[in-house]
This record gives C-alpha cells, structure tokens and sequence, in this order.
C-alpha cells in the first residue's frame, strides 16, 4: 500500500474507534503512531512521537491554555454569568423581546470571560430562562436565543476556541483575538436584530419586562466596571505587545481571581472545583493536542494534504467554492464531534489547502470556528441544544431547533458577509500590526 | 459509591493539590515578571522556569482528566448497541487506549533515561530537565495503570459499558 492508500485506511481506522467511543486524542495517537511506524519505521515513529508528547506538554506557548482556562472557571465560580445578564437585562429587559435580546448580550459578555460556548450555554441557561419564563416568553425564542447566543463566545476574545485553533493551526493567537472582534459583536448585533423583528411581527413571542429607571441602569454597570477594566488589560497588553498570550493569560486569571476575592464572591470551595475543573480541562486540551500533532506528523508522510492542495490547484477550484464546501464538511462533521475533535482532525487537512488556494489563515480560521460553532445548533444532533435541554428538560427539542431557525437565518447572512468582505475580519489585525 | 470510586476522588484530589500549587506558582511567575518588566527589569531565566511548571500542571491534567473521564468521546453510535455488545466494545477500547498510553510511558521513559545520561539542562539557569521527563514518565504511568484497572473492571462486566 503506497502513503496516500495508507492514509486513507488510517482516516477509516481513526472514525471506527472514533465511533466505538475511544477517545478522540488517544484515537489519534494510536493510528497516526501505527501509520507513521508502517510508512516510516517503527523506530522512527518511537523516536518523533515520545518527542512530540513532551515537546507539547513543557512548551511556554501552550502554557496560555491553563491560565486563560483558570481565568474562564474563577469567573463562572464567582458568578459572573449573572452580573452580565442582570446589566443586560436592565437596559433591554423593557423592550418586547428584551429579555432574549439581554440574553445575548449577556452571553456575548460571559463568552468573552468564560472563553467557553459550553460554559456560557448552561450559565446563561441557568440565569436567563426562569427569567424569561417568568415574563411568559415563547419556550422556542428563549431557549433558541440560549443556544444560539452561548456560539458567540467563539469569536469573542479571549475565545477558547481561537486559543486553541491557534496553537493548532500555529497562527498568532492575538492576531486571531483580533480577527474575532468585530465577527463576534457583528454576530451579537445580527441576533438581537432578528430578536427585535421576530417580536415585530409576533410580539406574543416576547412580551416586555421590568422598565428599570436610568439610576438603576447606570448603578448596575458598576458590577461589571472590574471586569471591562481586567479584559481592556489582558487584550490591550496582549495586541499592544506588551505581553505574550501565556502572560496575557496570567495577567487574566490573576485579575479574575483578585475581583472575585475583592467581591467576595470567591470561597474556599469555589476555588478548589475553578482548579480541578482547570486541570481536568487542561488534561483532555493537551491529549488532543498531542494526538493532534501526532497526526500531523503522520499526515505530512503520507503526503495527503499535498496531494489534496495540488488536486485543488489542477481542478482550479474557485477558492470561495472550496471555502463553502470546507464548510459543509463542518456543518456534517458537528453532527457527530465535538469542536475540538473536529480542530484536532480537520487542521492538518483543511490548512494546507487554504495555504494552496492563497486564502489569508487568519480569514479561513474566523469561518472555520464560525462554521463549527454553527454545527453546533444545527440538526440533527446541534450538541449546544441538549445542553440547553439540560436546564430545560421540559421543552422539546424540536421546540428548540424551531427557536434557533431564525438565529441559523442570521448565520447565514453573517457568514456570506464575512466570505464576501473578508475585510471585516481582517482589517483589525492588519491595521493594528 | 463504590472503593473504586473513592480511590479515584481520593487521587484525584491529591493531585488537584499539587495543582493548584503548580498553577498558583506559575501565575506568581508570569505576574512577578510582567510587573518587574513594567518597572524595567527582568527576572532571568523566567521563561524557563515557567517551561518547568507547565509540564507539572499539564501532566496532572493529562491524568485527572483521565480519572475523571473526561477525554472527549462519541457515543452515539455505540449507544444503539445492546448492554453485551458494548461491553465488549468497551473492553477492546480499553484495550487500545492502554496499549496506546503503554508506548508514550515506554518509549518516554527511554527517551527520559537516554536524557538524564547526557545531562539535559536549562539555557540560563542550568537547572536540570531530565526530573520533568521522570514526571512526565510518572503521569503516564497513572495513565497506563488507570486504564490497565478499567480494562479489568470493564472485563468483569463493572464498567461504564455495561450499565
């Protein structure tokens, strides 16, 4: 079997034991190991993959992973989700569709501290819904406004997800921090927009809430002044060239802990389960990561992504149809995996390709994590919906696919925008490099 | 809760422990040097020192995230099978994933060995790389014997495939 048929049985091997519930990482590392040894050497494949584990695990720059996750748990411990929605409800609450729209503000808010759309779907779910409930909101607005909001914290800084695309992908994480800004606000923007006119036309859908007088509105930006201080810090030190991402993770996650400390609203307990849920978040990134690069390293000998980039370049494929189907592979592969999974198997692939096309990376990344985050709330599967499904046991899933519809129309308007003007997403890191 | 699992809460909050301490000192670190900079100094060889850290911090995690099952995996496909079925499916994953973990321990250890006999140190401090490796090596190990016990449990019908 020559190198290509070699990896193309190892991508069958690698989703059966995907599919037979052997964890992603250790999948990866088990068939690219087994493949690298079989084209190469046995010795050889020994020899790069023990490096590979510990180059990965003792590197400086991926030590922007603990700090920024520590960052991320200390504020969703000490509360935070609750603050953002409580300020964002007092300003829009009064509208017909407010509470949703405060919603998203808050989980735009929460994603760009909690750098998690899973931590911002259950917090956001846990502090809005009873909310909304309460003002006899349509189950399919508010939950679709849940699950649909806890997807802008992909692109918000400090994301997560760009933090760990980055690493992957070996971008600038502060140019990706960049590139994410005005897609995410964009994207905040395009839903409480569509909130706005789907309560227009029906406004059964989301009655008004509480009005709030303007003392009350401005007293309660008091709550989150801190944390708009600590990520004008961490981002303005980060893009200024002041700090490294690993130190601007340090600087976060020390902030974070000192606010929460200053308020009170970080106990001993607290802290304790802020750590282990770090370590535990930390542990499953790095196995990704090394499986990850072990695929890599396996990809590269069997010359596939080449293969695919000059296949691409010969059918003179127009780049922008590339981009669409690249797309489509997301939007099928959230079906089954998860964000991360899909990171850690499409980048070795899809990168090259873009890099063969001259597509800009920074550009290509803010569509992938778009196009993932989008598979995210997409049926079938649409892993975001059975979380909101955990805080709302009682409304049906496809109440809550009916509620996302509409915010899956804004999508779509923003991701044809961003492929059609790549200038949104690039002109801040350009300008600012 | 059954001993097994008292164990695993037990471990793992030891090495959340250690953690903490390991996460704490790097953010000490990192802050102490973005702070002494600010006032125009440096603290030397700080860079490595936090390279030092960072493989404590993600080997605890490698193997909390291990007992605590946290590494991603799909299971809608074998949710479909019947309890039998998955049983053993479970078991030959087990298998793998120990097998898998059973080469990066080995082929570690004899790359941490080979190491230690050269003499492996930092650039500006001098301090010596090779114990990290032996920690690394140490990690696996839990992993190795984790998974090792799971295939066991899973063997005897206790584990997570057959409920």
């Amino acid at each position: 079997m020559g190198p290509i048929e070699t990896g193309v049985v190892a991508f069958v091997l690698l989703f059966g034991l995907i599919a037979l519930r052997l964890p992603i990482a250790f999948s990866m590392g088990a068939v690219a190991f087994c493949g690298f040894a079989y084209l190469v050497s046995p010795e050889a494949a020994v020899t790069r993959f023990a490096n590979i584990a510990f180059d990965t695990i003792s590197s400086f720059t991926f030590g922007v992973l603990p700090l920024f996750i520590l960052m991320a748990h200390v504020m969703f411990q000490s509360g935070m989700g609750r603050d953002l929605y409580e300020v964002a409800a007092r300003w829009l609450g009064h509208q017909r569709g407010g509470l949703a729209m405060a919603t998203v503000g808050g989980c735009a808010g929460f994603a760009a501290v909690s750098a998690s759309s899973v931590a911002t779907v259950s917090t956001m779910g846990l502090v809005s819904l009873p909310e909304m409930r309460k003002y006899r909101y349509s189950p399919a607005l508010a939950t679709g406004s849940i699950a649909a909001g806890g997807t802008i914290g992909s692109l918000i800084p400090p994301s997560g997800m760009l933090i760990v695309l980055g690493l992957l992908a070996e971008l600038s994480i502060s140019k990706l921090f960049l590139a994410g800004l005005v897609p995410g606000i964009l994207e905040a923007v395009f839903y409480i927009a569509t909130i706005f006119f789907l309560c227009r036309w029906r406004p059964a859908l989301g009655p008004p809430g509480k009005r709030y007088s303007w003392r009350e509105r401005f007293s309660a930006l008091k709550v989150v002044g801190e944390v708009v201080v600590l990520m004008t810090l961490v981002l303005g030190g980060l893009v200024g060239g002041f700090f490294t991402p690993t130190e601007a993770g340090g600087v976060g996650a020390s902030g974070a802990i000192l606010i929460a400390l200053i308020r009170r609203r970080l106990t001993l307990a607290g802290f304790r389960a802020a750590i282990i849920a770090t370590l535990k978040t930390t542990g499953f990134l790095y196995a990704i990561f090394i499986g990850a690069f072990m695929m890599t390293a396996f990809m590269t000998v069997t010359g596939i992504p080449a293969a695919i980039s000059e296949l691409v370049v010969d059918l003179n494929v127009a780049p922008l149809a590339a981009v669409l189907l690249i797309f489509l592979i997301y939007i099928l592969l959230g079906a089954v995996l998860d964000t991360t999974g899909m990171m850690a198997l499409t980048v070795p692939v899809f990168f090259p390709v873009a890099q063969a096309l001259g597509l800009e990376s920074i550009w290509f990344a803010i569509i992938v994590i778009r196009a993932m985050e989008i598979a995210l709330i997409t049926p079938p599967i649409g892993m975001a919906v059975y979380l909101v499904r955990s805080v709302a046991p009682d409304v049906p899933v496809g109440t809550i696919f009916r509620g996302i519809a509409p915010f899956l129309a804004a999508d779509f308007l923003l991701v044809m925008l961003l492929l059609f003007v790549p200038g949104i997403v690039t002109f801040l890191p350009n300008w600012l490099s | 809760m059954n001993s097994g699992s008292r164990v695993v809460d037990r471990l793992v909050n030891l090495i959340g422990h250690v953690g903490a301490f390991a996460l704490l000192a790097l953010l000490a670190l990192i802050v102490g040097n973005v702070l002494v900079r600010t006032a125009g100094y440096i603290i030397p060889g700080s860079y490595e020192l936090a390279e030092l850290i960072i493989p404590v911090i993600a080997g605890i995690g490698v193997l909390a995230a291990t007992l605590c099952g946290a590494h991603v995996a799909i299971d809608v496909v074998t949710d479909r099978f019947g309890g039998t079925a998955r049983r053993r499916i479970a078991l030959a994953m087990s298998l793998v994933a120990a097998l898998y973990w059973l080469i990066v321990t080995g082929y570690g250890a004899v790359t941490a060995l080979r190491n230690t006999r050269l003499g492996e140190y930092t650039e500006v401090l001098g301090i010596p790389v090779a114990p990290l490796r032996w920690i690394w090596v140490a990690v696996c190990c839990g992993v190795v014997v984790y998974l090792a016990a799971s295939l066991l449990f899973e063997a005897r019908g206790d584990g997570n495939g057959s409920d």
